[in-house]
């Protein structure tokens, strides 16, 4: 026969109800944030997954195409070669000017025997001198410089001096700048 | 002791329910965020590396495409306009060159200060200028019959060897012993080479145009320029004739 036995604890015991109130709210809190988390890590695995298997592919791409071009690094110095000096070349066509036009331009309303000088400087300001024993001449020559002017081939036309000498040769010295 | 131990037991539930909360607030920190901050780096490198690619794509199918013979032909083509060196030889020989086709006679030519002649790469470069091209000015002074010097005012500047016209003065007092006095620039520059950078675009409109053109001018210089040694390729002897 057993010995009787006495047990002094209570088997079980309620918490008081503000700590089962907290212990139930925190309880939720616990479930709402596991489940964030797993939600959110398999949302975020996944999109690793993904952009990881692309930005490989795009790697190895990388990798493939930059042997492919320095095998070819002749071909590409070259060319390069050539692109800088056609950017040279064009600075420098772009700074100079073009005679040919001008001197077309300027005969174009000017009999050639009145052309007595033409100087231009750095400025690419232009001075010509005419001389003409006819006054009908240099006033062509005057207008053929407005009508210059106005097509814009010209910018600043001025007139520097109109001389008539005792043997009534007309001198006329004019200055423009060339838009040509 | 023993009131700890009852205490746990008591409030076992409780105590549970806060270590869950504190392992997923825990995990939330330690593995959640740096995860998205990894995700956030890999989307933005994404971008970059396309971008790369894309390059290296239109790079790699531009040089599939292009011919290194005709590629050099284009280089000796651009460099007998812009010769790598000061090249005095070509600049006098094209003033020449342009007296002897218009008809007229170069009375003189004033080469203004020539400098070093070493190669360009034996000479050391001054820091760079605005313009990278450097220059020589000669002085030139012509004597002809109005209209040739006309033509060599308007042919001087368009011919192959780049020459630009920066002063002249046309004295036509005598039509038949006329004297024009140019100032004429002549450019040379070293050869740059910018290998390896990512982008290669293709020749633009305006760059075949230029090429076009430099093509067609006239080469007035006695003194041709030989082809160049292809690059990368080098002789087993190089004292051989």
């Amino acid at each position: 026969m057993s010995l009787p036995t006495i047990n002094l604890l209570k088997r079980s015991s309620r918490l008081p109800p503000v700590v089962l109130q907290w212990e139930k709210h925190l309880g939720r809190l616990t479930i709402y944030l596991w489940i964030f988390f797993l939600l959110s890590g398999i949302l975020i695995g996944t999109s690793y997954l993904i952009l990881r298997g692309r930005y490989n592919k795009l790697l190895a791409s990388k990798i493939s195409l930059t042997t492919e071009i320095s095998n070819q690094s002749e071909k590409e110095a070259l060319f390069l070669l050539v692109k800088a000096r056609l950017n040279l070349i064009s600075k420098i066509r772009e700074a100079s000017w073009s005679l040919d036009k001008l001197l077309a331009a300027l005969t174009s309303f000017a009999p050639a025997s009145t052309l007595r000088s033409l100087d231009g400087d750095e400025e690419k300001e232009i001075n010509v001198v005419y001389q003409s024993g006819d006054l009908g001449e240099i006033a062509a020559i005057i207008q053929g410089l407005v009508v210059l002017s106005q097509e814009r081939q010209i910018r600043n036309p001025e007139l520097k001096s109109l001389t008539i000498a005792a043997d009534e040769q007309i001198k006329l010295t004019v200055a423009f700048t060339p838009i040509l | 002791m023993f009131n700890l131990h009852r205490l746990i037991l008591f409030y076992r539930s409780l105590f549970l329910t806060i270590g869950g909360l504190v392992v997923s607030l825990i995990l939330i920190v330690l593995v959640l965020f740096p995860a998205v901050s990894g995700l956030r780096n890999l989307y933005k490198a994404l971008p970059r590396l396309e971008t790369e690619v894309a390059e290296l794509e239109v790079k790699a199918n531009l040089l599939a495409g292009v011919d290194p013979q005709v590629l050099q032909q284009n280089l000796l083509v651009l460099t007998s306009a812009l010769p790598t060196e000061k090249s005095l030889p070509t600049i006098l020989s094209t003033v020449e060159g342009v007296a002897g086709k218009t008809g007229a006679t170069v009375v003189s030519i004033d080469l203004q200060g020539p400098g070093s002649l070493a190669s360009e790469s034996a000479v050391a470069h001054l820091p760079t200028s605005k313009f990278p091209a450097q220059r020589l000015t000669a002085e030139v002074m012509v004597r002809g019959e109005v209209e040739q010097l006309k033509e060599y005012l308007g042919l001087i500047s368009k011919v192959r060897r780049l020459l630009t016209v920066a002063k002249f003065g046309l004295n036509t007092t005598n039509p038949a012993n006329a004297t024009l006095s140019l100032s004429v620039n002549a450019y040379y520059g070293a050869l740059t080479d910018s290998s390896g950078a990512l982008k290669l675009t293709p020749l633009s409109t305006e760059e075949e145009n230029i090429l076009s053109i430099v093509e067609n001018l006239p080469s007035m210089s006695t003194f041709a320029l030989t082809p160049a040694a292809p690059l990368g390729q080098v002789r087993d002897n190089p004292f051989a004739p």
